[in-house]
């Protein structure tokens, strides 16, 4: 044990244990969909080749595996006019190492007109800061269970937000996300689709999902200090997927406007 | 009082380490890696695949050959590798100042995952320029080629990756 100790074996086990990143559950993708592999992130296509100007770009959460997010967000691309969506590949799988890399994606996808940007966690901290560094190349932003961190303040950004949270997840509690109100465009709370404001206004949209966890925004089974949800992996991205889709119709992106 | 002994007692565990290397002839490197890459899959698509830390311990079997064992620890695009490397370094041409030479290394590791680590395996070549600052103490260079396979991850995306190492370090 001591020699472990002087070797520096343990520090070096517990940084590697700290190092691994959480895999996808088995991927099941749906066929109206193909998915498209590169290096620097995954692009999930609507297999019609149809779609939506506006895409989404997606920055997952710390140390979990891209992939683990194809499963939630095929059904946001299917949904409503169909969508492109890109979800980035980051070093390490940590999006504060490559937090810019959304505003270099464009070039890619010419046929995309305009962007709104997605982040779970540490994803949605970084999607964040992309934000407020290129304020004009992003009309939306979409944080689930995430929220800016104090040196970025898109108070007065022109752009729309979509803050989601599960009810139980364990590890971004609704006291953390109240905290940092401030920081983002004006707040409103729903509680469902009836409430949700409807026009273009800028405005940030706080809404808490039934049930919902901090895993199951992706799905790579139950990261360790999360809550039990009383909701299906299923039906929380079901949820997330129609709250988008809302999203995107009343800011007008839906249409390519 | 604990602190200030532990200090010195990691002081000469370092001088020990440095010395004894000289004396029995064999050397370690410690040495900062990128790798710009090309191919992935079966793809060409030039990019940046990451960067690393590497520390080789060399065994210098003659004149001109010595072995490399190495670990590697590297952030990469979407996944965090450890690699343990064997290998061999061949001198091509040794000068007062600075020694030009080959080397070939097998390399084994995982990628770092819950809830499980996957298997990686590789190899590498390199060319090295090492230039002597004193006897024992050198700054060197590398460029090579690395192929790595991670096939556990085949089910989820890419899985082969080649790159062109270029590995900045000191070896003493």
């Amino acid at each position: 044990m001591k020699l472990f100790k002087k070797t520096g074996l343990i520090p070096s086990l517990v940084f590697f244990i700290a190092s691994c990143s959480y895999l996808p559950d088995d991927l099941i993708i749906p066929s109206a969909v193909t998915i498209y592999e590169y290096r620097d992130y995954i692009e999930i296509n609507p297999t019609s080749n149809q779609y939506s100007k506006t895409g989404l770009v997606f920055y997952p959460g710390g140390l979990v595996d891209p992939h683990a997010y194809i499963q939630p967000l095929s059904k946001f691309a299917i949904a409503g006019k169909a969508h492109k969506v890109v979800i980035v590949k980051m070093p390490g799988n940590l999006a504060v190492l490559d937090g810019n890399k959304a505003a270099w994606i464009y070039n890619d996808f010419p046929d995309v007109q305009q962007w709104v940007i997605g982040g779970h966690s540490l994803g949605g901290v970084m999607a964040c800061s992309v934000v407020d560094k290129y304020p004009d190349f992003f009309k939306g932003l979409v944080l689930m269970a995430a929220y800016p961190r104090s040196s970025t303040n898109l108070n007065d950004w022109s752009g729309s937000v979509l803050s989601l949270r599960g009810q139980y997840d364990g590890l971004v509690d609704s006291l953390k996300i109240s905290s940092y109100i401030g920081l983002l465009p004006t707040p409103w709370w729903i509680h469902g689709f009836s409430d949700y404001p409807e026009g273009k206004v800028p405005k940030t949209v706080y809404f808490t999902i039934p049930g919902g966890n901090h895993s199951q925004f992706g799905n790579y089974g139950i990261q360790k200090g999360d809550g039990v949800a009383t909701i299906t992996h299923e039906a929380q991205a079901e949820l997330v997927s129609s709250l988008i889709l809302k999203f995107f119709i009343e800011n007008g992106w839906e249409y390519g406007n | 009082m604990a602190t200030k002994y532990k200090i010195l007692q990691l002081l000469l565990l370092v001088t020990l380490f440095v010395t004894t290397n000289s004396i029995q002839a064999q050397q370690t490197d410690i040495s900062l890696r990128v790798f710009p890459s090309s191919w992935y899959n079966s793809y060409f698509e030039p990019g940046f695949d990451g960067g690393g830390l590497c520390v080789t311990y060399h065994p210098i079997l003659n004149k001109v050959l010595r072995l490399n064992i190495s670990a590697e620890f590297s952030v990469l695009r979407s996944r965090n590798e450890v690699l343990l490397g064997f290998g061999i370094n061949r001198t091509i041409w040794q000068a007062k100042r600075f020694r030009i030479s080959t080397e070939a290394n097998l390399l084994n590791g995982i990628d770092l995952y819950k809830p499980y680590p996957l298997f990686v395996g590789g190899i590498e070549g390199l060319g090295r320029f090492d230039y002597y600052l004193k006897k024992k103490l050198t700054l060197f260079v590398a460029i090579g080629a690395r192929v790595t396979a991670c096939p556990g991850y085949r089910s989820f995306g890419v899985w082969k990756h080649s790159s062109w190492p270029i590995t900045v370090g000191v070896r003493f």
